[in-house]
């Protein structure tokens, strides 16, 4: 009987295993596959890194590289800036105020980033900064706010109140509190939203597509041009997939070990 | 609250004046052009056209809604199930190799939408493995006689597959702490007194988790609902997702008055699952805490 119930975890352990890894390595052998004979044979005819060598000498990828990896981390900067103010008033305050503001920033992911896209694409049209990069951070950060603000705003209640106290006591003000006291004892806070916000610009697919084509192209826009646009190349999109998959991966599983990120945003969703 | 403590509302200004700019004012422009109010539609003016169409019969944005929602309600059913299941499996069982193996879940936390989608067609297609093995094994057994289409098809299989791969975490991440958080001496107590593994899920970890688990529904809904890149990727050239009906009326057609209609109804939908999972999870928090 005990036999029975290991061999079920086992069991259970297998499925799991082969739902979340097999999409994985599909990606991995679609890039190295250098010869497949999609009609008679289930496996590529010769493997080598061929598909992603030539992504990576590709000036049109490369250009989709720059973009993203440029964009990802001034994102995650500018998000954690905007969040450090307003999640140090909703750890410090309990009032009906930053009730009412919690429920607003969570009420942000209610909404379907292809309505709210629309509705700043009209904006960006009037503004003249429709295909312009730098504009992306602000529609990027949409997302990424709710979380980054959770996960600061975690992390400063759990600062001991006496230290501020104290600091105050001696003539610090409010935001060389903040700066001295908070920001120093919150650092895995501020590095699990670094990373989930960064996560977030390089996965964000339609607010990049809405405001950012033709002229700015990302990762994600070039490996959707491979598999739905008019140079279908299932290789080519699945080396370039590689660029972005690997790094999250890697950051995620990381960040998993040593911040424990997505147990402490549990709760919100994406 | 001491002098020392309180906080001025002023730190709240960075956050609201980007809500202003980024929500507030998109929403607004949305809602006045599903009436016709936008410089962007050709001879704007108020009207109430868009409705008409969206709402017309035999009109092909009704048929997107009803995809849209069946398809989602589907994805949601079986990941909120699936999901549940193996939260309440962890629980029970603890089983040994779960510390080792707890990231595998979450491979989909940090993998993009649109790569993911790209991923499940590879398995999906004709040749796909996963399309290879399922038709093999339906062909085998008598069940059909031509092979299934699983991605790109009309049913949207491809897309509930997509979107369960992601969601599954969703619910489990969502369901799994509060079952953490049941006393076990109340299961303990109810194993004593000799009730079956099943009696304990029916009589305590469901009711004491039931919340939690309405408000992964409505989260794992509104995910399924609203999502672009799993519907764009595996879904058929008819009937599509809504989402993707906005998209291809912004970006190809440039249709913005039916993008504007499609995007305030598709808004109102969101709030509703959106107010469901705000209110089960206040009530998931305060069934926690007593």
């Amino acid at each position: 009987m005990k036999n029975n119930v290991k061999v079920w975890d086992y069991i259970v352990l297998g499925f799991l295993a082969i739902f979340y890894l097999l999409p994985t390595v599909m990606a991995i052998i679609y890039a190295l596959a250098e010869k497949w004979y999609f009609g008679t044979d289930l496996f590529p005819s010769q493997l080598g890194f061929g598909w992603i060598q030539k992504m990576i000498s590709d000036s049109y990828v490369q250009t989709a590289f720059i973009n993203s990896y440029i964009l990802a981390p001034l994102t995650a900067l500018v998000t954690i800036l905007i969040s450090i103010l307003p999640a140090y008033y909703l750890a410090t305050r309990r009032d009906k105020v930053a009730i009412i503001t919690e429920t607003i920033v969570n009420l942000t992911m209610a909404f379907p980033a292809i309505v709210v896209g629309t509705g700043i694409l009209v904006l960006y049209t009037f503004l003249g900064l429709r295909g312009n990069m730098w504009a992306l951070i602000p529609a990027h950060m949409f997302f990424a706010i709710p979380f980054s603000l959770r996960s600061i705003t975690a992390s400063f209640m759990q600062v001991p109140k006496d230290l501020e106290e104290v600091a105050r006591v001696f003539g610090a003000t409010r935001l060389q509190v903040i700066q001295k006291v908070y920001l120093p004892l919150t650092w895995r806070g501020m590095l699990s939203a670094f990373i989930f916000s960064m996560a977030i610009s390089l996965n964000e697919f339609v607010m990049t597509q809405l405001l950012g084509a033709p002229s700015v192209k990302t990762l994600t826009i070039v490996v959707y041009e491979l598999i739905r646009g008019y140079a279908i190349s299932p290789p080519r999109a699945a080396a370039v997939s590689l660029f972005i998959l690997l790094p999250s991966l890697i950051g995620g599983i990381l960040s998993e070990k040593y911040l424990r990120v997505s147990l402490s945003l549990a709760g919100g969703g994406r | 609250m001491s002098e020392v403590r309180r906080v001025s509302i002023w730190y709240l200004l960075p956050l609201y004046v980007y809500l202003a700019i980024y929500l507030v004012a998109p929403l607004i422009t949305v809602i006045l052009g599903a009436f016709g109010i936008s410089p962007l539609i050709q001879g704007g003016g108020p009207t109430l056209d868009g409705f008409k169409q969206f709402f017309s019969g035999g009109s092909k944005y009704l048929e997107s809604l009803y995809f849209t929602f069946w398809n989602s309600a589907v994805a949601t059913l079986i990941a909120v199930v699936a999901g549940y299941m193996f939260a309440l499996y962890l629980t029970i069982r603890k089983p040994a190799w779960w510390d080792k193996f707890s990231f595998i879940p979450l491979i989909a936390i940090y993998t993009p939408y649109l790569i993911a989608a790209f991923m499940w067609w590879t398995l999906l297609w004709p040749r796909g493995y996963v399309a290879l093995f399922v038709n093999g094994v339906l062909q085998a057994l008598g069940v059909i006689k031509e092979p299934l289409y699983l991605v790109n098809d009309p049913y949207g299989i491809g897309i509930i597959l997509g979107k369960v791969w992601y969601t599954f975490t969703l619910t489990f991440l969502l369901t799994y702490g509060p079952l953490q958080l049941i006393n076990p001496e109340i299961v303990e107590a109810a194993r004593m007194l000799g009730a079956s593994t099943r009696t304990i899920i029916r009589r305590i970890y469901f009711p004491l988790s039931r919340y939690a688990l309405f408000a992964s529904a409505s989260i794992v809904f509104l995910d399924n609902l609203t999502g672009v890149s799993v519907p764009l990727v595996l879904g058929a050239a008819w009937p599509q997702y809504l989402s993707v009906v906005i998209l291809n009326d912004v970006t190809l057609f440039n249709n913005f008055l039916m993008a504007f209609t499609s995007g305030f109804v598709y808004l109102i939908l969101s709030i509703l699952a959106g107010y469901f999972f705000f209110r089960f999870t206040t009530k998931a928090i305060v069934h926690q805490v007593r």
